[in-house]
């Protein structure tokens, strides 16, 4: 081993790893998609205390905030294949790796936003709702239409720091077999034994991830505010 | 016509409405008065089910509901025959004034787009709200949000109007462009309208019937002269005594 840092491995291997950041986009965009649906399914059952669901739903959430998303993440992703093996199915280990991440990201931040949602929604003046149905719009137009649009925009502060929380859990999903950015570090590294330099990089790309969700939201935040601010 | 038969309605233990009666013939104007907790608000709210009555029949037209009953097609039934004015005005936030008046045409009367903007146009004009069209409810005054408001209730067509309490927000040099509004459309609309209001004037200049309400019954029903220069009823006066003091 000669110096304790080398620079120049380090610019050397940014692009390799940062070849890999798709997979960790993807997963980003994928799950908080689906976990942004289940979010609002979640939120309406518990503000709506459909019956029985609205229970289901409360455990879940609590699950998902009780315990460790690598629990949850080795849960799905090494126990569901022992149960789907058991029902039936002949080789559950062939579906790719990346599905049951999708599964779990979803499912864990679905219930983090399931409850940003509820405050959201709770927050949204009740007259609102209302003025939607004395002009006899139905539930689901009324929160279409009037509620969940303005309860989106009181969230979008939420929201994002739930996108970036999202973000920065994808650096464990190599824990499962997914390459992506990290996985690949740890592969570089053991040839190289220069693993500072490589975990620099991807701090690195982790940091200016961030920086662009931060400042996408604040972009969504001003663009949705302009419409409520007094202009004449 | 629209006839409300027995309404009863509770809070916990709290008897709100102790089987209210009363019948509003089509094209005329109702004031309710009354003074606080009579059970006015409530009653309005019962009609169009945002606060179901516990008990009560209504007839509309010449349909009769179980108010207790409902089942949630007949719910809709009426809350689109009826259009409901509020005292906080409860415009949605999200969208313009013309979006506010089109959007139940659009979504709820399944209207055409272009039909839709004209008819909302027609009645923004007729509440003097024609160049604030395309202005978010944040951006206007309580008194101009009042008057989107109505125009977002006549642009329906409803078969009642429902007003609960329209001025009682508003700054008191608002009141009179309201009102003015109000009084323009019981004459040209020929809109049957059920008001809950403190405006004494406008009950004695334009209501066709005044009914007076306080514990959460009816005391006196008739003409607006005869209620509110010549009431029968003790409490009745005794309410209005507060007004005219003033």
């Amino acid at each position: 081993m000669g110096t304790i840092f080398s620079f120049e491995y380090m610019i050397k291997s940014f692009p390799t790893l940062l070849s890999m950041v798709d997979v960790t986009i993807l997963v980003t965009v994928v799950s908080e998609f689906f976990a942004i649906i289940l979010g609002c399914i979640i939120a309406l059952t518990r503000i709506n205390a459909i019956r029985l669901l609205d229970k289901v739903c409360a455990v879940y959430v609590s699950f998902i905030r009780g315990t460790p998303f690598l629990v949850q993440l080795y849960l799905i992703c090494f126990g569901m294949p022992q149960v789907l093996n058991y029902f039936g199915m002949e080789n559950p280990r062939s579906i790719p790796g990346i599905l049951y991440v999708f599964l779990v990201m979803s499912l864990h931040e679905g219930g983090y936003i399931a409850e940003i949602m509820r405050g959201s929604i709770l927050a949204v003046d009740k007259g609102q709702m209302e003025a939607a149905k004395s002009i006899g719009m139905t539930g689901y137009s009324a929160y279409t239409r009037v509620v969940l649009p303005q309860a989106f925009r009181m969230a979008i502060p939420a929201l994002g720091n739930n996108v970036v929380s999202t973000l920065k859990s994808t650096a464990l999903i190599f824990n499962v077999g997914v390459v992506d950015m990290m996985r690949r570090a740890e592969l570089m590294g053991s040839f190289s034994y220069r693993h500072l330099e490589l975990y620099i990089d991807i701090a690195v790309i982790y940091i200016c991830l961030c920086f662009l969700v931060q400042l996408g939201t604040m972009m969504l935040e001003r663009c949705t505010r302009m419409k409520n601010s007094t202009v004449s | 016509m629209i006839k409300l038969e027995n309404f009863h309605k509770s809070f916990g233990s709290t008897e709100v409405l102790k089987g209210v009666s009363i019948e509003v013939p089509t094209g005329s104007v109702t004031v309710i008065l009354g003074p606080s907790g009579s059970g006015k608000t409530t009653l309005l709210r019962s009609i169009n089910f945002l606060e179901p009555a516990d008990k009560g029949t209504m007839i509309l037209d010449d349909k009769v509901f179980d108010m207790a009953a409902a089942s949630k097609k007949e719910i809709l039934e009426v809350r689109r025959n009826t259009a409901m004015v509020f005292q906080n005005y409860n415009l949605f936030a999200n969208m313009t004034a013309l979006e506010n008046v089109k959007e139940g045409l659009v979504l709820v009367q399944k209207m055409g787009r272009y039909e839709a903007l004209i008819k909302a146009e027609y009645y923004l004009e007729k509440v003097g709200m024609i160049n604030r069209e395309h202005f978010y409810p944040v951006q206007l005054s309580g008194g101009q949000q009042q008057r989107v408001g109505i125009a977002r209730a006549l642009a329906l067509n409803p078969k009642v109007i429902l007003f609960d309490e329209p001025t009682s927000a508003l700054d008191p040099e608002l009141v009179g462009e309201v009102l003015e509004i109000m009084k323009k459309i019981a004459k040209e609309e020929n809109s049957t309208m059920i008001v809950v209001t403190h405006e004494i004037g406008f009950a004695r200049d334009v209501a066709d019937q005044v009914i007076f309400m306080e514990g959460g019954v009816v005391v006196e029903t008739g003409e607006p002269r005869d209620i509110i220069e010549n009431p029968k009823e003790e409490r009745t006066r005794k309410f209005l005594a507060r007004f005219s003091n003033r």
